[in-house]
């Protein structure tokens, strides 16, 4: 990597911000040379946190650095203002790029049009060879590689982290295979972080065999993950209120079909010792049966719940197999993920507000049903 | 027509031989250097590819004759043979005496201007207006219109005079330039609004000018060369052909706009006859630009139009509510004011007045502008920034100052004669559902759901077409279907597609034609790069639309499942069609090409 590839990048990089006028500009820790070329190349530089405080009036170019920040709401900007305010610059006549270290898919979404969608993608300088020795800042900077490696997948945030780590470690692949399991904003990202590169026969990782050096540095990192991500509240709450609600209706139509019994006949499916097992050690020291269990439901896991609807008493709850099969499809993996804490999936929070909305909507009617069954 | 070497006929068309020959490989012809000879058939294909006719040979070159006011007020030089393909459809020489003088004058200020005249008659075309710059400290500016001939109007897409703004600044400034695109609005005649020529003898000229230029606002440096009678040609080849007008950023109005008649008129009547609609539609499908439209088309009608877009607020669980009322409170002072109409109510209000305030002091200054006839119209944009649906319960949610704010704006609309406001947004939950934050939803059953469709074929055709002319690109019927048919219509994926192609059609071919088979090559690259776009598109149908999101994935993964359940889930289907995300045909339901493109 030399200044003249900078220098090319950065004309490419002005051609197509003279037609696109709103780039996305993903730029990591393995260009920090291509950020320092961007630093200098004579375009009004503001920090995202400044966006609305900034006078940039003859500026032709706006250059809004360390987006990043956004993802964790630090700072008074939230993405829908500062839409506002690139918005108003581009009609001025002005064209702006968003710069940042984190990818597209680290964003968390917004209620409606989202400015990063708006905005054409454009990543570093192309690196020859592509293995993170010949990544810039390791070439031209020095940096070791293994260092600038974890930083880059820390910047990649922890969803694309999680995807990644589904591809390589949870299904075991390691070739185009692991990329085609990917999502577009995935790989853009990951294209964009250095990971992987185009070639003549398409995408491939920029790692020699086996991933061993991704896989070591992916451990790592994905380990040192400690801090909650930014959907984790949407998605616990989210899967609280859907199992919740699962459980009030299966309670009602339990009650409306077997009357006092309902208790034991909800957890015959299980095994009512089993059951009685897991309330006495974690709360009912004193329960010698599932009578004394308040509701034993509480004491199911989400399959043995959704199992109840093979008695014929409980029913589809008023959805049809079709839409139960696809419910479990989508909501168990992202419960397991949460209860092991692990790194939830970039679309997990708009599974489980689908779901959730879905549910609402279609076990409300059953539960009115229900309850008038009870009263008559 | 005998052999001709490469480097001859190189020069016969203005170009370099090292260009002709790469031309002549794009047209699967060989020659090896600039002394290779060329046989007849080569040279017809030649000539045709640079839009000229392919018979013409070139005479032996004479020099124009340098412009005396005598000679201005004579016919037209006959054109050098070469010129004829440019020059047809030729503009009559202006006889009126008034032009002839202006012209006259803006010559003797600008000398320049002559070899301009010169060179425009040369082709065809014939200066219409000559006159001053109006704005204050550039009357010295010249100002000129240019009508061209047919043959480059149809060339370059143009089908209306082209300003050319003069400037006597030797270290032009950006100022100038803004003072030009401001003539471009103030002129009365039917003036081209996205390009214009400039000139000054500014030596940084054309860097400058390709410094402040923007897609909607292109300052061609006029410098030509007075020895080569194509210098103009190339000149808008360079520039009118390297833009990418399909390529839209923003959302677009007036010229930009196209198709949405039969919605749009019923907006209109929305407006007039007091009703409240709501315009939904997926991510990019032109909602926004859909009201942008809507207020340009009714600025004429004593309607003022205030667009407020509401993810600039905060939202709930947060009360965005007194933010939105000040605001709103702020706009339409403003607008009215900008309409020199009364706003003494609302300019009296407290900066943050509180919903019942504002509501009775709307309700007096409409009053007081339905006696001189005036209309309001409140838009209102990003609805779901009101009803993020992952972030609060809408229908019992503790937010019930929105459901106040939405009521205040229904009692308004049903007690006066003059005021509406239209919803604009990703989801429709805001009209559809019986309870809002904890309360009658004051919109359910009353305010009307309008879904952005995909374009229609016409619609799209139509697009293509006019934004295709105005980069001299043609498109042909089989490019047309194609484009269509591979982005299902969806109006912002029908114009990357576009783009996209346009991106890779030569710039330096006068003939510029897009074929199905340029669509086609195409495809498959830029499917990967709107990947990621159909994935936002759907996670928020996944958002809003849960049902229909389920419904969804039913259908892509056992369409016999969704059919069994599409009678019961009626609504839900009706929605996924209105959004363009499935199609029917004869009963049964197959996923529209926005999924299939996931």
């Amino acid at each position: 990597m030399t200044t003249s590839d900078n220098a090319e990048w950065l004309a490419n990089l002005q051609t197509k911000l003279a037609t696109r006028r709103l780039l996305f500009v993903q730029l990591g820790a393995a260009h920090e040379p291509a950020r320092r070329a961007l630093g200098l190349a004579g375009f009004t530089t503001v920090d995202v946190d400044q966006v609305t405080s900034e006078t940039v009036d003859s500026a032709a170019v706006v250059v809004i650095d360390r987006l990043e920040r956004l993802i964790a709401h630090r700072g008074d900007l939230s993405m829908g203002p500062l839409r506002e305010q690139v918005f108003s610059w581009i009609e001025q006549g002005k064209a702006c790029i968003l710069l940042s270290r984190a990818p597209r898919a680290a964003y968390p979404a917004v209620p409606g049009s989202s400015l990063l969608d708006d905005a054409s993608f454009a990543k570093g300088p192309d690196i020859p060879g592509g293995r993170v020795k010949s990544w810039p800042t390791c070439a031209v900077d020095g940096d070791e590689a293994e260092t600038v490696l974890r930083k880059a997948l820390h910047e990649l945030g922890p969803e694309v982290r999680g995807a990644l780590d589904r591809a390589i470690f949870e299904c075991l692949l390691t070739g185009t295979e692991a990329i085609d399991l990917l999502g577009a904003r995935e790989v853009e990202a990951i294209g964009a972080a250095g990971l992987v590169s185009s070639g003549a026969h398409g995408l491939g990782w920029n790692f020699p065999i086996h991933l061993q050096e991704l896989k070591g540095a992916l451990g790592d990192v994905l380990s040192d993950d400690v801090l909650p991500q930014a959907q984790l509240g949407v998605v616990s709450r989210g899967l609280w209120q859907v199992e919740r609600m699962l459980r009030r209706t299966i309670r009602l139509r339990a009650m409306a079909a077997w009357g006092t019994n309902w208790r034991h006949e909800c957890v015959s499916t299980v095994q009512p010792k089993e059951v009685l097992k897991r309330a006495t050690e974690a709360a009912y020291p004193g329960a010698n049966s599932i009578k004394l269990v308040r509701d034993p439901l509480e004491w199911l896991t989400l399959g043995e719940l959704l199992e109840l609807k093979t008695r014929a008493e409980i029913g589809d709850l008023g959805m049809s197999q079709a839409l139960w099969r696809n419910f479990a499809a989508d909501i168990m993996p992202i419960r397991n993920r949460l209860a092991h804490m692990r790194t939830l999936h970039p679309g997990d929070a708009a599974d489980v507000a689908k779901w959730l909305r879905a549910l609402e909507v279609k076990l409300m009617a059953v539960d009115a049903q229900s309850r008038e069954g009870s009263k008559s | 027509m005998s052999k001709v070497r490469v480097s001859a006929l190189a020069k016969e068309l203005g170009v370099t031989s090292k260009d002709l020959l790469a031309r002549l490989r794009t047209l699967g012809e060989y020659a090896k250097t600039a002394s290779s000879t060329l046989e007849a058939p080569a040279i017809r294909r030649v000539r045709q590819s640079y839009g000229l006719d392919p018979e013409y040979r070139r005479p032996s070159p004479r020099p124009l004759s340098p412009v005396t006011p005598a000679a201005r007020r004579d016919p037209p030089p006959t054109p050098a043979p070469r010129q004829g393909g440019w020059r047809s459809g030729p503009v009559p020489l202006p006889r009126n005496q008034d032009l002839m003088a202006a012209i006259e004058r803006l010559g003797e200020r600008f000398p320049v201007f002559r070899d301009h005249l010169t060179a425009f008659r040369a082709l065809g075309s014939q200066i219409v207006f000559a006159g001053m710059c109006h704005e204050r400290n550039f009357t010295n500016c010249g100002v000129a219109l240019v009508r061209f001939s047919g043959a480059i109007e149809a060339g370059f897409g143009f089908t209306r005079e082209l300003m050319i703004f003069y400037s006597q600044h030797n270290d032009l400034q950006g100022r100038s330039f803004e003072v030009a695109a401001r003539e471009l609005g103030r002129s009365a005649r039917s003036v081209t609004p996205d390009t214009f020529f400039m000139w000054a003898p500014d030596q940084r000229l054309e860097i400058k000018l390709k410094d402040w230029s923007r897609p909607n606002r292109l300052a061609i440096p006029l410098e030509i060369d007075s020895e080569d009678e194509l210098s103009l040609i190339t000149l808008l080849r360079d520039h009118i052909y390297a833009r990418d007008l399909f390529y839209l950023t923003t959302p677009v109005h007036g010229a930009n706009f196209f198709g949405r008649r039969t919605l749009l008129q019923s907006l209109r009547d929305d407006v007039f006859n007091q009703r409240v609609s709501g315009v939904f539609g997926l991510r990019k499908a032109g909602k926004t630009s859909i009201l942008m439209q809507l207020k340009e088309e009714l600025r004429d009608d004593q309607v003022v139009s205030v667009l407020m877009d509401l993810e600039a607020f905060p939202s709930p669980p947060q009360d965005p509510t007194d933010d939105i009322l000040a605001d709103l409170r702020r706009r339409l002072v403003a607008e009215l004011k900008a309409h020199k109409l009364r706003t003494q109510e609302l300019s009296e209000l407290d900066e943050r007045p509180s919903i019942l305030e504002f509501k009775n002091a709307l309700q007096a200054l409409l009053k007081r502008l339905a006696r001189g006839g005036d209309r309001v119209l409140l838009m209102l944009d990003e609805i779901e920034y009101l009803t993020p649906a992952d972030r609060i319960d809408i229908a019992e949610g503790d937010m019930p100052r929105i459901s106040q704010l939405l009521a205040a704006l229904r009692s308004v609309v049903q007690e006066s004669d003059n005021f509406t406001f239209v919803l604009s947004g990703l989801t429709s939950a805001i009209v559809e559902g019986g309870r809002l934050y904890g309360r009658p939803n004051p919109l359910f059953s009353w305010a009307k759901a309008i879904y952005v469709t995909p374009l229609t074929r016409e619609e799209a055709d139509n697009l293509a077409g006019t934004v295709g002319a105005k980069m001299g690109i043609q498109i042909q019927d089989g490019a047309l279907e194609a484009l269509h048919e591979a982005s299902g219509g969806h109006a912002f994926l029908y114009r990357n597609l576009s783009s996209s192609v346009v991106g890779h059609l030569p710039k330096d071919d006068f003939q510029r034609l897009m074929n199905r088979s340029a669509v086609l090559s195409e495809l498959s690259d830029w499917r990967s790069r709107v990947q990621g776009n159909i994935d936002e598109m759907i996670q928020h149908v996944k958002r809003y639309y849960p049902t229909e999101a389920v419904m969804l994935e039913l259908l892509l993964d056992d369409p016999s499942d969704f059919a069994e359940l599409a009678d019961t889930e009626h609504v839900a289907v009706r929605r996924l069609k209105d959004l363009g995300l499935i199609n029917e045909e004869g009963g049964s339901f197959e996923p529209s090409v926005v999924l299939e493109l996931r």
